[in-house]
């Protein structure tokens, strides 16, 4: 069976694509077979990926092309649906769909993929709902700033109109709230982080440490595993013989989950 | 699941980031206070003292005489300054044949002086 993830939050630059396209290769490279798809018409998975953008969700799901159709190789193991300027088109049409809430759903239904990740552009569009609703667990990556705790609040809303909602018939299996951006040497992110912790408990999972590599792979178009797999951003925090954080920490939970 | 009631629970891993921050920020006020108190030791160091890099030959040479001679290598070194300011000064010593062009962006130019070290 596909597991579904859906990387979101509809505030700008918090680290959802990063996020996605890490994890993504990060459970190719541990063998499992992985799509990305790109719901954002800015395009930058690909870009992340070294790849060129293209009108791959268009295809998808506009022009409802098969799903092996419109996937592109990107690394050994990891597909993905690339997006560009086309995908503004793609909000507005489905909008004008019967059934536009299912409509990711069912482009990726019967996919042969161990895991789909989703990721979604900064807003809250149709096209937000339609992937909460195909998605089996949230990651809702969050810079540690005043707007964290809301951000979050205003996600896990959508989440439970989404459950609410009849005619999706929807549970979700899981969510998980991914610090990103972090920064220990700050007092202002440590204060954030303990506020988020005590909204939200355990689903607050270890934080992501603000790493500069982060930004360079992408502009190479390598992921972090490629470009520097001993930096912060993957290896997290190491005290007293233990490890947490980083992508390293999120692909183990994830890898928990989709088991 | 999508409840919003307040949790006490806390992941095990996150509450070792925070807490390890905790001690990082008490060890980092005991290394300020540390460092307080190297700046008051410096301030009761005698204001004439300095810290200079040399050339190790020259170095060993200079406590080497003033082992010899059984003077304070400090004040060798004062008379050699001394000396060499005023021969500076008056034109009998002159940089240029020394200068070379540094690659630093604080500095203009370095000294190159190993043709004299050599000539004992
Ligand atoms: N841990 C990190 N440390 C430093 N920079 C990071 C980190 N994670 C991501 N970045 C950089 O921050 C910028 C924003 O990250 P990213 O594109 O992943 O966010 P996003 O949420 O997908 O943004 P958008 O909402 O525009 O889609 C990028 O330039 C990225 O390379
Ligand atoms: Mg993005």
């Amino acid at each position: 069976m596909t597991t579904i993830i859906n990387v979101a939050n509809q505030k700008g630059g918090v680290g959802k694509t990063t996020t996605a396209v890490t994890l993504g290769h990060g459970l190719s490279l541990a063998g499992r077979r992985v799509l990305i798809v790109d719901l954002d018409p800015q395009g930058h998975v690909a870009f992340a990926l070294g790849m060129k953008k293209t009108n791959g969700l268009y295809r998808l799901l506009v022009e409802s092309e098969p799903l092996h159709k419109v996937a592109e190789v990107a690394r050994p193991n990891l597909d993905i649906i690339a997006s560009d300027k086309t995908g503004e088109a793609v909000g507005r049409y489905v909008t004008t769909l019967n059934f536009r809430e299912l409509v990711i759903k069912k482009a990726l239904k019967g996919s042969t993929y161990d895991v789909i990740i989703l990721d979604t552009p900064p807003s809250l569009g149709v096209l937000h709902v339609a992937a909460l609703v195909a998605s089996h667990w949230i990651i809702i990556p969050t810079k540690l700033d005043a707007m964290a705790v809301d951000g979050v609040n205003e996600i896990l809303r959508s989440m439970a109109e989404v459950e609410q909602s009849e005619d999706n018939n929807h549970k979700f299996e899981g969510y998980s709230i991914l610090p990103t951006f972090f920064d220990r040497t700050t007092k202002e992110t440590t204060t954030q982080l303990r506020d988020l912790v005590n909204a939200f408990g355990k689903i607050v999972w270890p934080p992501i440490p603000q790493d500069t590599k982060a930004r360079e792979a992408a502009a190479f178009g390598k992921t972090l595993w490629e470009y520097c797999p001993d930096s912060p951003s993957i290896k997290g925090y190491q005290f007293n013989g233990k490890r947490a954080g980083g992508y390293l920490d999120l692909l183990d939970r994830i890898q928990e989950v989709i088991q | 699941m999508t409840e919003l009631k307040r949790q006490s629970i806390i992941d095990p891993a996150v509450r070792d980031i925070m807490t390890n921050q905790e001690e990082r920020t008490v060890g980092s006020k005991s290394d300020r206070a540390k460092k307080a108190k190297e700046r008051k030791k410096a301030a009761n160091r005698l204001p004439g003292r300095v810290n200079l890099d040399l050339p190790l030959e020259l170095k060993k040479r200079v406590f080497d005489l003033a082992e010899a001679e059984r003077i304070p290598a400090s004040q060798i070194v004062a008379l050699l300054l001394a000396d060499g300011l005023r021969r500076l000064e008056s034109g009998d010593l002159i940089l240029d044949p020394y200068r070379r062009p540094s690659g630093s962006p604080r500095y203009d130019w370095t000294l190159d002086i190993s043709s004299l070290e050599n000539s004992e």
